[in-house]
């Protein structure tokens, strides 16, 4: 009778670890937990033009895997536009942009500018703005780097990549649009 | 000991037959493909998990992602992620035939996404009908598992570019139900005639007073749902909030149901008017399937400082607490932006040049409209100003826009969670489970070590 009540307590015991081991299951078939450490986005220069021969595409993290030589004079400026973001707000952040210029008779200053247009192409918002000299008639990188605080979009509003001459005198510029020329986004705070 | 055996085992069996009947179905469940570990605001990545459907039918599936953030720091916004599902489920069986099933991942609550590819197989309502049984079907099902299967579950994941860097969270989970349960846990009380008796189903959030016109037992069953996605059957305008399925083993003698279920402040969205909350019954009564949909319930209304919605029911079914916004979004023009949850303001200083000024459409908030007469009380709608749509309960006046209880007596209510509630709770954490298995193994241990072992060894010699 003992040794029936001792195999008694073991299956009970048994019995209850798997029921209690079990009885957190009762919602899930299964759970799978994940961490992501995610990090600012960049925004790269595409050479592909749109709609005219001043707008450019900026993508999203991807580089541009051509290359291409755009040039313009001091009474023109070129422009990179992203597609509708699709997003409400953005967090203060600083803005570095990347560029490969040369300019036929140097220094010159070249703006450097962000903005925010809506989908009809229009300015919405001037986000920061930065100047690089550019100061050799051969193909050099500058960066330059503005902040901004948080901004507020609506869902249809892109990013918008001003790049223009500051001299009043008519200068030729070239910029060459490749997978170095982008913008940085780096979190305040 | 002999006593404590079979309650014992009366405790493991009843913990472990919903085990093996609800859990058990999906198996081999694996992540083929673990988010990335480091990604950049904007891009998207992807998270597989591997299952097999044992059973020879068909499996319904519904996939939850949960993305939070992991720090503590900020808050996941809706729309910070954009989430699509695919399921590949390929039989077994020679042939090997599969099927693909896109999946609509809806954000329910922020970073909360429910993935489901619903279609019209589950039927709803069987009804006699000149001694034969019909049964309509209109509630649709996720029904995309195949029989006897091995299944490949893919998450697009795609961040928002204005995705604040930090570490984010992904946890899955698969269900098969069509809702999804939290705690099923039947009640028993009895009542006397006519005198409201309490039962106490606080572990789901509800607390019943049923009353009889004679002496009876009854077992009363409360399932809370944590998501029902049948949006379609909503009320107009109205946003879901809670539900739950009452049943009882007898309804044949129940004259009424005082009703109250509790809610978290944190289970609304923010735009949410709480004064608006109602309890909305699941009207199945009519032999059109058409005709079915939510009605509110008479004598519904909320009390905001306790948080709970009550009404007096006359029947018991699916019951839902909905309530209306607060605020619409309407475009005006102007400077100021609609967030979910906030309003954030452009600057208005910012230097904009005069030929690029213009009248554009922005989103900006304004007070709802309610319509008296409707149905549904909405925000701005009391019992004073619309009593059509906000009535008070029999026993309550209305006073200062309050529903206000008549009576002189006054009752203690119990905390809205109950001792099946926190054994549950309890015994479903791993660390406390792990300790009370190893308590009970101890346990058993010794008293076999000290009285049974001696026992045997003195009845062998």
């Amino acid at each position: 009778m003992n040794e029936k009540i001792a195999i008694a307590t073991v299956g009970m015991v048994f019995l209850l670890m798997v029921s209690i081991a079990s009885a957190s299951m009762l919602t899930y078939y299964g759970k799978a937990i994940g961490i992501a450490e995610v990090s600012e986005p960049t925004f790269y220069a595409y050479p592909e033009s749109i709609e005219d021969h001043r707008l450019y595409k900026l993508g999203i993290n991807e580089p541009s895997s051509t290359s291409d030589e755009i040039s313009f004079i001091d009474s023109e400026f070129i422009g990179f536009t992203t597609d509708s973001l699709g997003i409400a707000s953005f967090y203060p952040a600083t803005y570095s942009f990347h560029i490969k210029a040369k300019v036929e008779s140097p220094p010159r200053n070249l703006s450097l500018e962000l903005q925010i247009h809506d989908s009809s192409g229009n300015l919405q918002n001037e986000i920061c703005k930065a100047k690089v000299t550019v100061d050799s008639s051969e193909y050099k990188t500058y960066e330059a780097s503005c902040s901004a605080d948080s901004l507020a979009l609506a869902e249809s509003d892109s990013f918008y990549w001003r790049v223009e001459g500051l001299t009043t005198a008519s200068v030729d510029y070239s910029v060459m649009i490749d997978g170095d020329m982008r913008i940085k986004v780096e979190a305040l705070g | 000991m002999r006593r404590i055996i079979p309650i014992a085992l009366t405790i493991a069996f009843l913990l472990l037959t919903p085990s093996l009947v609800s859990a058990w179905w999906y198996r081999d469940i694996e992540v083929e493909k673990d988010i990335s570990e480091s990604l950049i605001a904007g891009s998207t990545d992807s998270i597989i998990v591997t299952f097999k459907n044992p059973k020879k039918r068909m499996g319904s599936l519904i996939a939850k992602l949960n993305v939070t953030e992991s720090t503590g720091d900020y808050s996941v916004w809706l729309g910070d992620f954009e989430v699509r599902a695919v399921l590949k489920s390929t039989s077994m069986y020679p042939g090997n035939v599969y099927n693909i099933s896109e999946m609509t991942c809806k954000e329910k609550e922020n970073g909360t996404f429910y993935c489901f590819n619903l279609t019209d197989i589950r039927k709803i309502k069987c009804i006699d009908l000149d001694g034969r049984k019909i049964c309509f079907t209109k509630t649709k099902a996720s029904y995309i598992v195949l029989p006897k299967s091995t299944n490949e579950l893919t998450f697009h994941i795609t961040f928002n570019p204005a995705l604040i860097p930090s570490d984010y969270t992904f946890e899955v989970g698969l269900f098969n139900e069509l809702r999804v349960p939290r705690i099923k846990d039947p009640v028993e009380n009895t009542t006397q005639a006519d005198v409201p008796t309490l039962f106490d189903t606080s572990e789901v959030d509800t607390l019943l007073w049923i009353t009889t016109n004679e002496n009876q037992s009854l077992s009363v069953d409360v399932i809370l749902y944590e998501f029902v996605i049948e949006e379609e059957y909503a009320p107009v305008d109205l946003i879901p909030i809670k539900f739950v399925g009452i049943d009882a083993n007898n309804t044949k003698n129940i004259t009424s149901v005082d009703i109250r279920i509790y809610y978290n402040e944190t289970e609304m969205p923010a735009w949410v008017d709480e004064s608006s909350l109602r309890l909305y019954h699941y009207d199945d009564s009519s032999e059109d399937p058409e005709e079915w949909g939510w009605k509110s319930v008479a004598n519904s209304g909320v009390n905001a400082e306790e948080n709970y919605v009550w009404a007096t029911l006359d029947h018991l079914s699916l019951f839902g607490i909905f309530g209306s916004s607060s605020r619409e979004v309407v475009y005006v023009p102007g400077p100021t932006t609609y967030l979910p949850g906030g309003v954030v303001y452009r600057d208005a200083t910012q230097n904009v040049t005069e030929e690029e000024e213009k009248i554009v459409n922005i989103t900006v908030e304004v007070p709802a409209e309610a319509v008296c007469g409707n149905g549904y009380c909405e925000s701005g709608e009391t019992c004073s100003n619309c009593p059509e749509d906000c009535s008070c309960p029999v026993g309550q006046e209305c006073v200062d826009d309050v529903c206000t209880s008549v009576l002189t007596t006054t009752t203690t209510i119990p905390a809205p969670i109950g001792i099946t509630g926190r054994f549950v709770a309890f015994v479903s954490n791993p660390l406390y489970a792990t300790i009370l298995a190893l308590t009970v193994i101890a346990i058993a241990s010794a008293v076999f070590r000290f009285k049974f072992l001696p026992r045997m060894r003195r009845k062998r010699k």
